[in-house]
C-alpha cells in the first residue's frame, strides 16, 4: 500500500496497482506494470501534462476535480473508486459507495464563500499540474476547465479509446436538445433568458 | 453583482439556440454591479438562478434591485438546487431541463398573451361595428367613433366596471391596479381580486380623469352602459384614454 499526499489533501491511502487516474484531471491505473502483457494492454497517450501508458482496460480511477472529470468518467464507464474537491451533484449518477475522498483547503468549513469558481479551478488545476507525484502514482489524464464539456469528453474518449461510449452519451443529449429547440420554438421566438449566479458579498 | 453568460449554462443555451444578454453589456468574466442590472437585465423574459450552495439564491431573491425586474416580479425564474457551473454531460442535460423549464415559463407567459388577445378578438366581436387589429404590441381598436391604440399586453388597468368588463379583465388575466366594483355589493368576482387593487367607491356617478390619472393606467376596460351615459352626458372624456369597451347587453343578445 502506498500513501498519496496531494496539495489539497492528507495522507490519502491509495493502491497504486489500483489506480487509472484523471485529473481536472482523471489518474488511473491497471494491473502488472512491468510486464509484457502490461505493455500490450496499455496505449501510449499524449497529454499536456506528459505521456503516459494507459491501460486500456483500467481498473481504478480516481477524478481529481470532481466538477469537470468525475462525469466524464461515469459516463464512459470507467471503474471511479473515489473523487474529490465536492460532494457530487445529486444529478450525476454516482455510486453512493464511491467516496468523496478529500476537499480542498480552500472549500473547507465554507464551501459557498471563496474566491469564486474560475479562480478555484485554476488552483485545482495548478495542484494537479505541480504535483508531479500524483503521476508517479498513476497515469494522469488532464480535463480544461476553459474548454467545453463537449471537448473535454471528447479528447478522455480519445485517449481511453472510448469514443463509442461517448457518443452514445452525447447521442442522448442531443436528442434531448433537439426535443426542447422543436417544443420550446415559440416560446424561444423573440424571448430573451439569462443564467446568472449572485454573489451578496460583492457590490460591484 | 451577479455574473451571467459565462458557466455552462450559456453552453448549453447555446446549444438550443436560445438568446441571452449581448456580453458587451457585461463588465469582465461576465459580471454585472447590481445598479446596471435594470438596464442590463430589465427585458430578459425569464431567469436561470444558479446555486452556488452559499444561500445565494435566497439572498437574491430578497434584493429589491433583483425583484423590481419585470421576469422577477412575474414569477419567471428557474432556480434548481446544485451547482450548475461546470460539470460534464449529466450536468448538461440537468441545465437543459431547467432550461426547458424555463421557456415553458416564457411560453406560458405568450400563451396568456396570446389568449387576451383571443378573449379580446372575441369580446370585440360581440360588440356592435367593433374594428380590430394587431400590430406589434397594439391592437387598433375602434368601438362606434371611437378609435384607440391599446396595449396587446397592459401592465396597469382600470377596470371602471363591476360586472361584464371586470369578468373579461380576469379571464383575460390583466393586471388590475383599481377597480369601481364595490365591495359592499358582494360578488363572485371579489375573491379573484387581489388584496392590492383599489376599489374606487362611487367612480362611475361621478368620474374623475384626475382619479384615473393618479394610477398611471395603459388600459381602461369601461362598461358600455356607463361609457354611453358618460359620452352622451358629457361628464367623463373617456375617449382621451385607451379604453376597451364591454358590452353586456351584446354578450347577452349574442348568447
Amino acid at each position: 500500500m502506498r500513501r498519496l499526499r496531494t496539495a489539497s489533501t492528507p495522507l490519502l491511502p491509495i493502491d497504486r496497482r489500483r489506480l487509472l487516474a484523471g485529473g481536472a484531471a482523471l489518474a488511473a491505473s491497471a494491473l502488472l506494470p512491468n510486464t509484457s502483457r502490461a505493455a500490450a494492454a496499455t496505449r501510449s497517450v499524449t497529454t499536456a501534462v506528459g505521456t503516459y501508458d494507459v491501460p486500456r482496460s483500467p481498473r481504478a480511477v480516481v477524478a481529481i476535480d470532481s466538477r469537470l472529470d468525475l462525469e466524464p468518467a461515469i459516463a464512459l464507464g470507467l471503474p471511479v473508486i473515489g473523487y474529490s474537491y465536492g460532494q457530487a451533484e445529486p444529478w450525476v449518477p454516482v455510486d453512493p459507495a464511491v467516496p468523496l475522498l478529500t476537499v480542498p483547503p480552500e472549500r473547507r468549513g465554507n464551501p459557498g464563500a471563496r474566491a469564486g469558481p474560475h479562480r478555484l479551478h485554476q488552483r485545482a488545476e495548478q495542484r494537479v499540474l505541480a504535483d508531479r507525484r500524483l503521476s508517479e502514482v498513476a497515469p494522469v489524464l488532464p480535463v480544461d476547465f476553459e474548454a467545453p464539456w463537449r471537448t473535454n469528453l471528447a479528447d478522455l474518449a480519445a485517449w481511453l479509446d472510448l469514443a463509442g461510449r461517448a457518443d452514445a452519451v452525447l447521442a442522448a443529449y442531443d436528442a434531448l436538445i433537439a426535443d426542447i429547440r422543436q417544443r420550446r420554438a415559440a416560446a424561444m421566438a423573440g424571448a430573451k433568458v439569462a443564467a446568472l449566479q449572485y454573489s451578496p458579498a460583492t457590490t460591484r | 453583482m451577479v455574473r451571467t453568460g459565462y458557466m455552462a449554462q450559456a453552453q448549453v443555451l447555446a446549444d438550443i439556440g436560445g438568446t441571452t444578454v449581448d456580453p458587451a453589456l457585461l463588465g469582465a468574466d461576465g459580471t454585472l454591479s447590481m445598479e446596471n442590472v435594470p438596464a442590463v437585465l430589465g427585458d430578459v423574459d425569464a431567469f436561470l438562478v444558479v446555486d452556488l450552495r452559499n444561500g445565494s439564491p435566497a439572498a437574491l431573491a430578497e434584493n429589491p434591485i433583483w425583484q423590481g425586474l419585470p421576469a422577477v416580479a412575474a414569477g419567471r425564474v428557474q432556480a434548481p438546487v446544485g451547482n450548475t457551473n461546470f460539470g460534464s454531460v449529466y450536468t448538461a442535460i440537468f441545465t437543459a431541463q431547467a432550461w426547458d423549464t424555463a421557456y415553458g415559463l416564457v411560453g406560458w407567459r405568450k400563451d396568456l398573451m396570446t389568449m387576451r388577445l383571443a378573449i379580446l378578438a372575441a369580446g370585440i366581436a360581440l360588440v356592435a361595428g367593433p374594428a380590430f387589429a394587431q400590430d406589434g404590441d397594439t391592437i387598433t381598436y375602434t368601438y362606434g367613433a371611437f378609435t384607440a391604440e391599446l396595449p396587446a399586453n397592459p401592465e396597469r388597468v382600470l377596470v371602471l366596471d363591476n360586472r361584464t368588463g371586470l369578468e373579461f379583465a380576469l379571464l383575460a388575466g390583466y393586471p388590475i391596479v383599481a377597480t369601481d366594483a364595490d365591495e359592499a355589493v358582494p360578488t363572485h368576482l371579489d375573491a379573484l381580486l387581489g388584496d392590492d387593487v383599489d376599489r374606487l367607491y362611487g367612480f362611475r356617478a361621478a368620474p374623475s380623469a384626475e382619479v384615473v390619472l393618479s394610477y398611471d393606467p395603459d388600459l381602461l376596460v369601461v362598461g358600455q352602459g356607463w361609457w354611453t351615459y358618460w359620452q352622451t352626458q358629457g361628464l367623463f372624456p373617456a375617449d382621451a384614454f385607451p379604453v376597451l369597451v364591454a358590452d353586456g347587453s351584446a354578450c347577452t343578445a349574442s348568447g
